[in-house]
């Protein structure tokens, strides 16, 4: 017994020894020391290696696990969190913000040059916030720069046009046109009518409710409208385009087909390997369909070896991909999704002023070289979004995709979202009814109706509850009202 | 009868006892007491991680709108509902101890492994046979019962044992993409020889879609809209629940009755034998009530196991859906929590929980143990 105490005493020295040789070496004297939380991408090391040659009074380094949100907010509460939050996007960035770690860099970023006027109409809210100052008026705070943005168009898939001799879709798609070209492209097993090439896929229901002219809460953020006329209409489409027109891969295909070999899991997947037509995409995409082509270029070039003198045009097929802006509806507008991932300064970190040169460096034109060359997505900073910078003469054949892709940044959008409600919390209601809709084949405009007034209502009267409770929200509400805010939905007075 | 700790070196045995549970009690008393405690006074406050909302002491608020928290009740009839599965595992675990407790073994070993030889050349070639015909499910099926039947002749029933237990350490993520696949819809093992089947006894219907679907064998029930109610048929629920049979019928359930059934008396079942008793009449009346109490064990644990159950599947399977009818009491207190940040109502939903398991087990105890006295 003796012995295996003593035995368990020197295992555990050892363990111990090991644990301290594991633990990250101090930075060099002289030097801050900096944690940002994101994904170990391997476009890290090059973007490390620049940010500590440029600054060399830093030593930035990656904590990739606890990127998680929660984990950041709790860490950052007890005093233990990162100098940079990664993946600060469109509805962290209030939960970090309520969460009172996000530290607001507006006049910062205007001092240092990398203010909202360095980024696109369409991608400023993604790092803004509205919060109420001294004076009690509400004003547009910057809490985060973005690492990359995207913007959502349509890519597509050239061979699959030209094996059905069908014309590209133009520049300025319709709905009916994307749906007749949908359908066109469609191919159907014809044992079980299960679609082996999938004519569309991917279609962002935000999109539909944009171009209906809804919107999930109004203006002001003091009522939730997703019970209105337009909002339902969007719904019905969307529900349609599953299940009527066919335009859309139902969950229940989906499921059929992502465990068949060739498949893979993803519509990333299924278009590389070309069983989707028409794809809503974005930039970062690339990134996997190079990987795709590379592939698809090594099988082709052996085929071609191993069969001398066939025709080229039997050989096993490489991807070549088109682009042109999402459908709209005839005379309607067209709005895109877009979004951000971006990077916050944790207002506790005792080196936020080395951290703000982070911030700094997403804007300059190093980073935006390395986010362009590799495709991932689009920089933040608008001077760097052209055509030329999005060039890679390694990958030839992208340049329609480099060009919808800056084309649709005039129509980024993305939802609004309110000082009297996180916006999680509508999120939640939402993404059980698209769940609802997604499943249910046989769902009736009334249902999508009753689904949609509960939806609302319990938004609202989430709403209301906030105020009635919560003081610093009142106040809000109070100053939203001064500037001719629609008042809530609920009288406060019934509110418990 | 002498006191306990009365002289100088119980003393002693006392605090040097006290000693070696110190290190552990504290750790239960910082890192599990301390908690559960937290969270119960956490219920009663409008907890959550903004700081923008001031912690305050809101009394009973939680709990009154849990009761009118329609998701609430959506998710609890959810677990309740998987929950309607067990009894069929702990029944299907008794009989599989039943049948495997005995070791029956051949004696002569040339003879076992060369009638184990012989199932295998004939799994063989029937198996392959059936597959160049297309019927890969059936071969499949069939190829798993002829390597069992040769490793039962060479091995014995500890074989058996050892193939039904592993689904209880197979990795679950594994596990759960192996189920996908063979639920399937349109090219998975269960439809095709569900379509097989119907089409056998000539019946036009169609399949279910299992975990796309939100039908459910309790679709007749007139529940209210928001529970997803798509009807009667196979769905996603019942697919998590024939998994989760499968899961249950050869793990730890299994392991425990084989144990209890190994230690009744012999002499049982010879009396019964004298009395002209058959199988099912011994199986009936003597392996049932002698282990009436490993049976209320397993009642209980599996009582507060499928309560707190359902989070890998929800998590991992279907995210929850289709319509959150994969949604479980503790999926919902962790997204409750961990994504919407209302701590304060998802521990008050946590006591709601708590409750329920005791109130079950206290029903359990009370006339399980009754139904336990009257056996033995």
């Amino acid at each position: 017994m003796k012995q295996f105490f003593i035995g368990a005493l020197v295992l555990l020295g050892i363990l111990s020894l090991v644990a301290q040789m594991l633990v990250p070496a101090p930075p060099e004297p002289g030097k801050t020391q900096l944690v940002w939380t994101t994904d170990p991408n391997p476009q890290r090391d090059p973007q490390l290696e620049w940010f500590n040659k440029r600054y060399a009074d830093c030593n930035l380094r990656i904590d990739p696990d606890n990127s998680d949100s929660m984990k950041v907010i709790v860490q950052s509460c007890a005093g233990m969190g990162p100098d940079i939050i990664g993946h600060v996007g469109w509805w962290s960035i209030q939960n970090y913000h309520e969460a009172g770690i996000l530290m607001d860099v507006t006049d910062h970023a205007e001092a240092m040059g990398f203010g909202l006027d360095t980024l696109a109409e369409s991608v400023r809210p993604l790092t803004t916030l509205k919060v109420l100052n001294d004076a009690g008026q509400i004003e547009d705070r910057m809490f985060a720069y973005p690492c990359n943005v995207f913007h959502t168009y349509l890519i597509y898939n050239k061979n699959l046009f030209d094996a059905r001799g069908i014309d590209y879709p133009p520049e300025d798609l319709t709905w009916q046109q994307y749906m007749d070209l949908a359908k066109q492209l469609t191919v159907k097993d014809e044992v079980r009518g299960l679609p082996i090439i999938f004519g569309a896929a991917g279609v962002k229901v935000d999109a539909l409710i944009f171009q209906h002219g809804a919107e999930f809460l109004n203006e002001e953020g003091t009522r939730c409208t997703m019970d209105s006329e337009a909002f339902l209409d969007a719904l019905v489409f969307y529900h349609k385009l599953f299940y009527g027109l066919e335009a859309e891969p139902t969950p229940l295909q989906k499921a059929g087909v992502s465990s068949q070999g060739g498949w893979g899991g993803g519509y990333n997947n299924w278009f590389g390997e070309g069983k989707i037509g028409m794809y809503w995409g974005a930039r970062w995409m690339l990134i996997s369909f190079r990987r795709f082509i590379t592939e698809q270029r090594k099988e082709r070039d052996i085929w071609l070896q191993e069969n001398p003198g066939a025709d080229p045009n039997d050989a096993p097929e490489v991807l070549r991909m088109g682009a042109c802006q999402i459908p709209r509806f005839a005379d309607g507008p067209r709005y895109t999704p877009t979004g951000a991932r971006c990077a916050g300064i944790n207002v506790a970190s005792p080196n936020r002023e080395q951290a703000l040169n982070f911030l700094q460096y997403l804007a300059s034109e190093k980073y935006s070289e390395m986010i362009n060359v590799g495709a991932d997505s689009k920089p933040g900073n608008i001077a760097y979004n052209k055509l030329e910078q999005f060039i890679n003469p390694e990958w030839p054949g992208e340049e329609e995709v480099h060009e919808a892709s800056l084309r649709a940044i005039p129509f980024g959008r993305a939802r609004r979202r309110s000082m009297l409600i996180n916006i999680s919390a509508v999120n939640t209601e939402f993404s059980q009814i698209k769940s609802r809709l997604e499943a249910t084949p046989d769902m009736t405009r009334e249902m999508i109706v009753a689904e949609l007034k509960r939806g609302a209502d319990r938004v609202n009267l989430a709403i209301a509850r906030n105020i009635k409770r919560n003081p610093k929200i009142r106040t809000m509400y109070e100053a939203l009202l001064k500037t001719g805010a629609e008042p809530i939905v609920y009288d406060l007075e019934e509110v418990r | 009868m002498p006191r306990l700790y009365s002289g100088v070196r119980e003393r002693k045995h006392f605090w040097a006892a006290m000693g070696f549970l110190a290190l552990n009690l504290t750790g239960f008393l910082i890192f599990t007491f301390g908690p559960v405690l937290l969270s119960l006074y956490m219920s009663f406050t409008n907890w959550t991680l903004r700081r923008s909302v001031d912690l305050q002491w809101v009394g009973l608020r939680n709990y009154q709108e849990l009761l009118s928290d329609s998701n609430f009740w959506f998710y609890l009839y959810n677990t309740l509902y998987f929950m309607l599965g067990i009894p069929f595992a702990v029944v299907g675990s008794l009989v599989l101890a039943n049948l495997l407790v005995d070791n029956m073994l051949l004696k002569r070993k040339k003879l076992r492994l060369r009638i184990a030889n012989v199932l295998i050349i004939v799994g063989l070639l029937t198996c392959g046979f059936l597959l160049v015909g297309g019927q890969k499910d059936l071969a499949l099926i069939l190829g798993v019962i002829y390597i069992g039947a040769a490793a039962g002749i060479i091995w014995g029933s500890v074989s058996y044992r050892t193939m039904l237990y592993v689904p209880s350490f197979a990795s679950g993520v594994a596990t759960i993409i192996l189920w996908q696949q063979i639920f399937n819809p349109y090219y998975g093992m269960a439809n095709n020889i569900l379509g097989e089947l119907l089409a056998w006894v000539n019946l036009d219907v169609d399949l279910p879609t299992w975990l796309n679907s939100t039908k459910s064998l309790l679709g007749f029930l007139p529940l209210p809209a928001t529970f997803s109610n798509g009807g009667v048929g196979l769905g996603a629920r019942e697919a998590i629940m024939i998994m989760g049979f499968w899961m249950g019928i050869g793990g730890n359930n299994m392991i425990l009755y084989i144990a209890s059934i190994a230690s009744i008396p012999e002499d049982l079942y010879e009396a019964a034998d004298i009395d002209g008793a058959g199988s099912v009449g011994k199986f009936w009346h003597i392996t049932v009530p002698s282990v009436a109490p490993t049976t209320f064990f397993i009642a209980i644990m599996a009582t507060i196991g499928g309560l707190q159950g359902g989070f890998q599947f929800a998590k991992i399977m279907t995210e929850g859906g289709p319509a959150g009818t994969t949604t479980t009491l503790a999926y919902y207190i962790y997204t409750k929590g961990f994504v919407e940040q209302e701590l304060g109502y998802a521990a008050a939903i946590s006591w709601i929980l708590f409750i329920i398991v005791f109130a079950l087990t206290l029903v359990n105890w009370k006339y399980g143990n009754r139904k336990m006295e009257a056996a033995s």
